[in-house]
Order: C-alpha cells, then structure tokens, then sequence
C-alpha cells in the first residue's frame, strides 16, 4: 500500500531502532548508534535454530530482527534490495543446510539467487560484510548465537550503511 | 575485438528477397500481418506490420535495421491469425525470449531468418556527415565502432528460430564471452562505483523505454507498475529511480540476451548493460552455464547443482 | 483500518524479568490500527486466552497480535482461541518476544526496545493478513504397494488388514524379494523361507489384497488421496486362470539359462517359476531365452500343458487404479563386485558375492544346501569371507555402511563352521557392526563358539595360487601383513538401489539422493513418509536396513497409510501457494522450481474488447502444495503469492521494521 511506505517518521511512537541517526531523544544522547540487520529465517531450521538459542538462554546482540519465511527459496532479492534501500545496515539470511531443506530443494534455489545478489550488492556499492548467508539447523542454537555475534560486530564496525538506492 | 563485424555487400538482395517472401506469405494467406521494418521520416528503419502484398513493398532491410521486432507480437496475442516476422540473428534471440516465456505461441509464427554480419547503430550513424554517412551505407564503416555494441561479441550471426531462411547461414565463431565494462567497474573501488552508480541512475527520468524494448520483460503487467504490494515507490526521487533499474535488472537475470537494446534506447544515455552485464558474467563464473545470453529451456536461476558454489563459504 | 487487539504476555518472568512490557505496551498503545492493548502473566494459560476471547468480543478487535513465546509453540493454540471468538485464526500475528529476545538479550534496556520493534512489526504484518480457510480433498480408501519384498508384503497386510483394499505390484515372476533367496536369518538362524512363505501365501490369499505380478509402475498422476496410476501387466505367456501350476512345462522345456533367483549359481528353463514356493505359482516365458520366440519352432510346453493355459500371443496389458496412497518398497541391486579387480570376482569361479553363499547353504538351492564351491564342487576347507565391498569406499564404491552385511557375513562364518566342522573361516573386515538386539552376542558366539577368525583389515588383493586362493591384506589390530590361504571367497557387498530407481522416483515425483536412495521427509521425525504427500517409502530403497527395520518401517507406513485412510476427507493447509490469473502471463518459470509437481498450466477464457480469448496461466494444485514459496520467488510478475506469507505481508514488515531509520525512500 502506498500509505505505508511514505507514512512520515514523525506520526510514529518514539522509534527504537537506527535511534542515533535521527535526532536523538532527549535524555538519550549518550547511548551509542546500533544497526538494525533484517533477518530472513526459514521457518523448519534457522527460525528453530533461533528457538533452540533461546531456549538454551544463550545471549547474543539485539539488533537482528528477525521475519520469519518458510524457506530460504521464498526470499525474494527484491526483499533485500528493498530493506537496503529502506535504509537496514545489514541483511542476514538463514536457512537448513543444503540438502536438508525441509522442501528438499528450496535452499538450493535460494544459494543460486543469493549467489547471484551478493555479488550484486557489492557491485552496487553494499560492503559484502553486510549481507551474509547461513545454514542454520534447527539444532544449531550455538552456531546461530556465534552468527549474530559475529556479524553485528562486523557491521558496528562498518558504521551506518549507505541506503541502497541514495548510496550515500 | 573478438568478433569483426562486416556488412553483408547482398543487402539490397536480401530486402528483394524479403519483400517477395512477405508478399507472398501475405497474398496467400499463410499470415495475415508481417512484421519487419519501413524507411522512417529521417531514413532509419522503424517497425512496421505489412497487412497486404502491397504494403510488403514498403518492407526495408539495410544497415540500419536495428530494432528487434519480436515483442510486437505481445501486441498480437489476442486472436488466433498467424503473423510472420522477419529476424536476424539477434533478433532471433529476442524472438526466442518470448518463446521460451511461452508469451507467444510458435504455431502462429512464421519466423523469416536472415543471416547477420553486422549491423549499424542508427545514432552513431547518424552523427556522421551528410558525406561521410553517405559513403558508409554505400560502401560499408572503415570504424568499427559505427556497429551496435553486441555486434562486437556476436556468435549468433544466423537466426535460432526459422521457417524460411533468405541467404545462406554464416559461418559461426565462438568465443568466450567478455565483459570488459563489468571488469572495469569492478576494478573501482566500491565507495567510487557507489559514487559512479549514485551519479548515473538518479538522471534517469522513468520513461520506461528500456523496459518496453527489453524482450526478457514481457509480463502481462510489471510488477515495478503494481500498488499491492507496492515493489517500488512511485515518487520522483533519486533513490526511486535508481531501485527501478537495480530491481529491473535482476528480473530479467538468467533471461537476459544482452541485446543492448535498453541502452541503446535509453533517453537519457544510461549505460545500462552495465548492470545487465554482470549478472550474465556471475552467472557463467558462478554456475559455469557458457553462453548466457542465449534462451535456454531451464533457466539458471530455475535450476541448481548440488555442487553449486557455497555461500557461507563465498565471500 | 482494522482493529487490532495486541496481547503481551509475560510468561510469569521469562519476558516480564528483561522486558518492560508495561513500556512496550505504552509504546504499542501509539501505533496506528492498535485500539486495544493488554498485559497477561501467561496468555497461553486458559484465563490468558479467555481474555483475548473476551476483548475481541469487548473491543470489536478484528485482528490479533500474541506478543510471546516462539509461533513454532503457541501460533496453533492461539488461531483456536481466535476460532472460538468467531475470527478468522489466520488473523493472528506473533510476536516472538520470549526465545528471540528476554531469554538471550540480559541488557534491559535494548530488549525492551527489540521487543517493541518486533511487536510493531507483526502489527503492521496483521493489517495485511488476509482470511484464510482450510479446504478439504476427498480420500480414496484404496492403497498401491510398489514392490512385492517382505517390506510390500508387510505393508500391504497390514494395510489391508485394517480394512483397505491393496494393489501390490511386482516386478519379478513371484512376490517373495530378496528375502525369499536367503537361507537363514539372524541373529536367530529362523529359516528365512519357513518366515516368508506364509506370509507370501497371506497376502495373495487376502481378500482386501489385488497381486499385480510381471507388472511395473508406468506412470502416476495426480495427488494424495487421488492418484492415478497405471500399470503395465507384462505378458507372462501363461493365462494364470486356467494354469494349475502343476510344473510339467517347466520340466519339459529344453531350453536352460542361468536362474537370476539363484544369482547365477543354478539353471532354470525359459517357461519357469523362480522357486518352488512363488506366489502366484504361476510359470512366465521368458520370451528372449524361450526356443519359439526365437526360431518360430518348438512349443514343447504347449503341448503338454493339459490346462491349455500356454498363449504366446499374449500382449501386456495396461491397467489403471485409483488410489489415495501409496507405499514403495522397490529394494534394492548388490553392488557390482567385479569393480573391485584385485579381489578376482568374476575372474575366479570361487571368489562369490554373499548372495551367491546364500544359494549355496540354501537346502532348496542348487547344491542342496551342501557348500561345494564353484570350481570343482568340492567343499572348501577354508573360506574367507569379505567385508565392506564396495561400502564405505568413496574411491571405489560408496561412502555409506550397507549395514547388514557385518551380521550376515558373521551368519555365513558360523553357518560355514557349523556345516564343516573341521573347516576354517575368516572375516575380514574393517570394523564389525552389531547395532541391534542380540547382535552383539551373535558375534561374539561366532568366534568363541564356532571359532571364526575376526581379522582387522581390508585385503589388498586375492589371487589363485594352485587351487587355492590368496587374500592380502595388513592386519591393523597386529601392524603387519597377513596372508591367508583360502579354497573360496565370499565377498560382501555394498548394498545399491535398484538402477533403475531414479527413474521410480521420477515417475512417482519423489526426490532422492546422490545415490538413488529416496529421500525420507524428514531423517528423524517422517523417516516414513516422503516429501510428496500420499506417497511413504518401506525397505531399503530408502536407504540400507536389514529384515527386523525394512519390517518395522513397513508396518510403520501401513499405520500411516491406516491414518490417513481413516478419514473420508483430508483438510489441507492454506498457507499455499496462489496465483493472481490476472497477472500471470503463463511463463511457467514457477513450475520448475516446485519440488512437489504441484503446479500445472490452465487455461482461462476471459472476455477482451467484446472478444473472447484464452491464455494459459499457472495454476497451484491445493494438494500437492506444500507452501515452500519457491515459486513465488522465479515468478516476475509478482503473479505467485503465498498465502500467509505474501509478497504485501513480507514487504511491509520490512517496511514497518525501517521505516523513520532515515529518509531513504519517497
């Protein structure tokens, strides 16, 4: 719907991600700029994966947020050049192992065209640090943790990303 | 330059040949419109459908015969009359595009193939002196330049797709494809291409030309023209106008014939194959399909090997 | 805009003890849609759930957000309380606030703050949440059972015991399988035959059970609970109604050829049942050995079959079923010994494959169950048996472990020393086995009781010496090379599919994997079922297994056949695949991608400028589609959506998540 894209920032509720690059709230100038990754994860494995790192209480950085997909082959690239563009510092995709996608071969599908969109994204300006693919089982509570980890410090390091579509 | 362009010297035999074929396959009946090109107002040929055997004598073939004709058809898809159309080797690509995207059935073509050595861009061309133009449609370019880009890399001089061929086929030389434009800007460093990119795209103005020509994009509607969901903004923004062509140039990846036509089209001047030309390249690099340019029936994005690159491993 | 209702839950002090939800719920209370917000300690409790029945009542809510645990926990439970409340249950959005955020984010603060985020995000998701309904696809209570071993014979009873009817179809003369060619079984050494026959003779003497033999699958359509298949019956020769199976053709034949039951160790003649006890008792001609079918001259069997049950001129016949399930248990193909050149097979008549051992030491085999090998009939004094050929070697074979063969090669060893007490037996192997009950003692009791020689190595090369046989090989226990002088080889093979199941699977539309196993749905949780629905798999074309586990997963696909019978309609998910017909141009790039054959071409007919046309679009069997939303990814048009998961549900959570980031877009 056209409304929901070009509704302004100013009639939302005091918005909690990507706080630092607008105008700081009062009293909450000293609080340090935290990316926002959008997260992609496949219902069967990664999302269970994500369940299993919970359940294990095992702590990671806040800033992914995660939409939840059936599968890895239902990520659309347009998804990820849209959250680029909307201004996501990163993107991070997670699916089963391949060969052991529920649907059998949807990650398959998925790999081709994230293949392709990673080289892409970097051909477009978007440092590959931001975008990454991972194969996350359902019993890989620790390997999610790790990932999140790992991939927040790389993109807090970057700083900001430049929205795709401005590349600024 | 690995492929050397030439002009075919039977030109003028060839649009002979083409007027009767056409003439005939309209007065008796086997198509009921032709699709080839007419003399436009300042003598570059522009598309044209022949009704009648008469009208097939307006039908003209010569350097400048550029612009591929196959997505007229989807102007044609209701009824059910044949419709003949006249294709060289590129054309016939594009023609083959919209076949394997089952957006026209074969049964109502009757598909004219004419071999191809080369063929000019009508903007260069027509940059030239009146002289100097005079003596290169006459006598053939000294500059190669003068040709359309794909011209450089063509290795399909004779049409894929053909009911009747009007000379003999052309020898074929094949060669790795090359995409230097792609090289370069990956030579950049990515702040720079960002910077490049940022620059060209916000001037584009939306005039959709490069999609109307492009023949990989031939749905019943564009999704990038859809309200709901809404896939790109309609505003008049640089960060718009630049997501139509990143967005744009993915879907037509694995379709993509590399005719160069969005380019040539563009009004503004857009150096679009350089986006068009790196999914192409990625595409062989990444899952070893060689020509990627030409209209296969599994399409690499709707395929995969199990041995396919691994992206946890890849960069 | 809707009215949106949101629940926070607490979950006693999971989220409640790092989250703020009284600040997230003040935050929430601002976002657009959102006319009713409350807290409970624990929403899934049945107070928690009666609140949310009695605010969609209060409040006129008509959608839903549970902020909470996992949806992968709770997401069914809540749909049902918004049934009850008289609203659609896929007007539902969770927000997972419990495993993704309070269990692993300790920092107060910034789990507040993701907490809201992803509330507002299933917010803004639950506005473009469409109603869904469940449908229903009607069940043909009739099952096909593909392949007539003890893993079909089992299925198809108990299938058939629980009130269905059966199409067993079998490739060979007789059902009966691999099975029926072993002599005896462990780790109890019950005669394999006196455990088979009876159920052989059960399963065609079944009312509820149709034997199709001589026949093959040609081709399946359709989807669970409706698939069309079609069989071919391959001419036999023979009118089974007037045969009485009395043999006499048998006996009379001139004609004699190597017997495939007894792998080559036999002869049988060209009009022939492969064994005294097939079921159906009923002979086939085997028309490229059989002396008329050559030479026009002949038809010795014709003449003296007193039935007159001899057609030559018999066709195959194609037969078509209608069944709502099937179960494929197509076995399996013995690895090709002869790969292995260094060991002789082939090459020496008394190098055999363990296939061939079973013949041998079977008393309906060809030697009367006296093992006299090959060459001179003798009974060799020594024998030693092979492990892993072919198994467990990426370079030359395969890299899995076929399983079985440990155990039964330990079975040959004793049964060898039993039958020749003074002989002497060695296994080499690379490691013994014995994963099952009473496996364990088995093995131990070859060596202890019978005084089988275990030694540790894979043999480098055996070759004849004399009339004796030499296996090479390093013993890896010791460190050194040993030499062991042998009058016969039995080698074990690795056990391969059928060669031809990647054409089985592909005309049941079923995935397998690099070998040509069939894939199970899942390998711990739906090891019976496939990723086609209606179709479920038993024995080893799903992979290696011995007797006791291709008979509990038969059994087991029986239960699930039994299941999914026990209904006359079957509802179907609808969080599926759905095409916009006005936007699909019909490119079918869609349909490649699917992995359950579920999308097809249809042609619509619609009126253009007062003309009539028609065009193809594609169209989504609600069936066969599972909801993977691989289509919707190759279909440009943004024609293919998925239902619960759409294009508009994705793109606006996206949206919502970034939006006042910064002004990146119009």
């Amino acid at each position: 719907m056209a409304e929901s894209a070009a509704t302004p920032a100013e009639s939302r509720p005091p918005g909690t991600a990507g706080t630092a690059v607008e105008k700081p709230p009062a009293g909450e100038e000293t609080r340090e700029w935290e990316p926002v990754i959008v997260g992609f994860l496949c219902n069967w494995c990664s999302y269970a994966g994500a369940d299993s790192a919970g359940t294990a209480r095992m702590v990671h950085p806040t800033n992914v947020r995660i939409v939840r997909v059936p599968c890895s082959g239902r990520v659309n690239p347009r998804f990820v050049l849209r959250a680029f563009q909307r201004g996501a510092d990163g993107v991070l995709i997670s699916g089963c192992h391949p060969g052991d996608c529920h649907y059998s071969t949807g990650n398959f599908y998925a790999r081709r065209r994230l293949l392709l969109l990673k080289g892409y994204l970097e051909y477009l300006g978007i440092d590959p640090r931001r975008f990454r693919t991972h194969w996350v089982s359902a019993s890989e509570g620790q390997k999610w943790a790790e990932v999140v980890r790992s991939m927040c410090e790389e993109v807090k390091a970057l700083g900001p990303a430049p929205s795709l579509g401005n590349l600024v | 330059m690995p492929n050397n362009p030439t002009l075919d010297k039977n030109m003028t035999e060839t649009e002979t040949a083409l007027r009767r074929e056409a003439a005939r396959l309209l007065s008796q009946g086997e198509v009921a419109v032709f699709l080839g090109h007419e003399e436009g107002w300042d003598g570059v040929p522009v598309p044209f459908a022949a009704s009648t055997a008469a009208e097939a004598g307006r039908l003209v073939w010569n350097p400048l015969s550029a612009p591929h004709l196959a997505k007229y058809l989807l102007d044609r898809l209701e009824g059910d009359e044949k419709v003949g159309i006249v294709v060289n080797g590129c054309g016939s690509l594009a023609l083959d595009r919209i076949l394997k995207d089952r957006r026209f059935p074969r049964e109502r073509l009757h598909v004219v193939g004419i071999p191809c050595s080369g063929m000019l861009d009508p903007a260069r061309v027509a940059a030239l002196s009146d002289e100097e133009r005079e003596r290169v449609l006459k006598d053939g370019p000294v500059d190669p330049g003068l040709f359309l880009d794909r011209c450089s890399w063509c290795d399909v001089p004779n049409p894929v797709v053909s009911d009747t061929l009007l000379s003999e086929p052309l020898p074929v030389v094949r060669h790795r494809p090359e995409y230097p434009r792609v090289a370069e800007l990956e030579a950049m460093d990515r702040e720079e291409r960002a910077e490049y990119l940022r620059g060209l795209y916000e001037r584009c103005i939306r005039c959709f030309a490069c999609r109307n020509v492009c023949p990989a994009c031939n749905c019943r509607e564009c999704c990038l023209d859809q309200w709901e969901p809404l896939w790109l903004g309609r505003a008049t923004s640089p960060a718009e106008q630049q997501m139509f062509h990143f967005i744009r140039a993915f879907d037509v990846a694995g379709r993509c014939i590399r005719c160069g036509e969005c380019e040539r089209v563009c009004s503004v001047g857009l150096p679009l194959m350089e986006l068009n030309d790196k999914f192409l390249k990625d595409i062989t690099e990444l899952f070893g399909v060689e020509r990627p340019h030409i209209p296969a029936d599994v399409e690499p994005l709707g395929c995969f090997e199990p041995g396919d690159p691994d992206l946890e491993d890849h960069g | 805009m809707k009215r949106v209702g949101v629940f926070l839950c607490w979950c006693g002090s999971n989220i409640a003890a790092t989250v703020d939800v009284g600040k997230v719920a003040e935050r929430v209370r601002l976002l657009p849609g959102v006319v009713h917000v409350e807290e409970n300690k624990y929403t899934c409790s049945e107070p928690g759930q009666a609140s949310i029945i009695k605010a969609i009542k209060e409040h006129g809510l008509e959608r839903v957000v549970v902020a909470a645990c996992s949806p992968r926990l709770h997401e069914p439970t809540f749909r049902r309380t918004l049934e009850t409340a008289g609203l659609n249950p896929y007007f539902l959005e969770m927000a997972n606030v419990r495993e993704h955020c309070s269990w692993v984010h300790p920092d107060r603060e910034k789990a507040t703050d993701k907490a809201f985020d992803l509330v507002r995000m299933a917010v803004a998701r639950v506005l473009k949440n469409e109603p869904l309904a469940r449908g229903s696809i009607t069940i043909e209570k009739r099952a096909l059972v593909l392949g007539g071993g003890i893993a079909g014979i089992q299925a198809a009873l108990d299938i058939a015991d629980a009130g269905h009817e059966v199409i067993l179809v079998e490739r060979e003369p007789t059902i009966g399988g691999r099975m029926a060619q072993l002599d005896k079984t462990f780790p109890t050494l019950d005669c394999s035959s006196c455990i088979l026959t009876p159920k052989m003779v059960d399963a065609a003497k079944h009312p509820k059970i149709t034997l199709y033999t001589y026949s093959e699958l040609e081709k399946v359509e359709g989807y669970i609970g409706n698939f069309h298949v079609t069989v071919r019956k391959r001419a036999r020769s023979v009118d089974e109604t007037l045969c009485t199976g009395c043999g006499l053709c048998q006996t009379k034949c001139p004609t004699k050829v190597p017997s495939e039951f007894d792998v080559g160790t036999g002869l049988r003649k060209a009009i022939y049942t492969p064994f005294p006890q097939a079921v159906p008792n009923k002979p086939v001609i085997d028309r490229e050995n059989c002396t008329y079918y050559k030479t026009g001259k002949c038809r010795v069997c014709e003449r003296v079959c007193e039935a007159k049950a001899i057609r030559f001129d018999q066709e195959d016949v194609l037969v078509e079923e209608r069944v709502g399930a099937i179960v494929v248990a197509t076995g399996f193909d013995l690895f090709d010994c002869s790969v292995y050149g260094e060991y002789g097979y082939g090459l020496y008549p008394d190098v055999i494959d363990a296939l061939q051992f079973e013949r041998l030491i079977n008393a309906s085999g060809p030697t009367e169950g006296k093992i006299k090998r090959p060459s001179d009939h003798e009974i060799p004094r020594s024998v030693a048996f092979v492990l892993c050929v072919g198994s467990r070697d990426e370079q030359k074979g395969v890299s899995y472990c076929s399983r079985a063969c440990c155990m039964y090669s330990v079975k040959h060893a004793t049964q060898y020393m039993d039958k020749v007490k003074d002989g002497r037996a060695y296994v080499f192997y690379m490691d013994i086995r014995t994963p099952g009950k009473a496996y364990e003692e088995f093995y131990k009791r070859s060596s202890v009781e019978y005084g089988v020689q275990f030694i540790r190595g894979r043999p480098s090369k055996i070759y004849q010496k004399g009339d004796k046989l030499i296996v090479k090989a390093e013993d890896t226990l010791l460190g050194r090379p040993v030499e062991a002088e042998v009058e016969m080889v039995v080698l074990a093979p690795a056990m391969v599919p059928k060669r031809d199941a990647a054409r089985t699977a592909q005309t049941l539309g079923v995935s397998y994997d690099g070998f040509g196993f069939l894939n199970e749905a899942h390998p711990k949780l739906r090891p019976v079922e496939t990723n086609t629905a209606g179709i479920y798999l038993a024995g080893v074309c799903q992979g290696p297994k011995d007797i006791p586990d291709t008979v509990a997963q038969a059994s087991a696909a029986g239960a699930k056949v039994a299941a999914l019978f026990s209904r006359d309609e079957m509802a179907t998910e609808p969080m599926i695949a759905r095409v916009d017909e006005a936007l699909c141009s019909g490119c079918l790039w869609c349909k490649p991608v699917c992995p359950y054959k579920a999308i097809e071409a249809r042609t619509v007919t619609e009126k253009v400028h007062g003309r009539t046309v028609s065009r193809e679009v594609a169209s989504v069997n609600a069936g066969l589609c599972q909801g993977c939303g691989a289509c919707t990814v190759a279909c440009r048009d943004g024609a293919m959506n998925l239902q619960g998961f759409t294009n508009e549900q994705v793109i606006t959570a996206v949206d919502e998540l970034l939006a006042g980031l910064r002004p990146a877009c119009s």
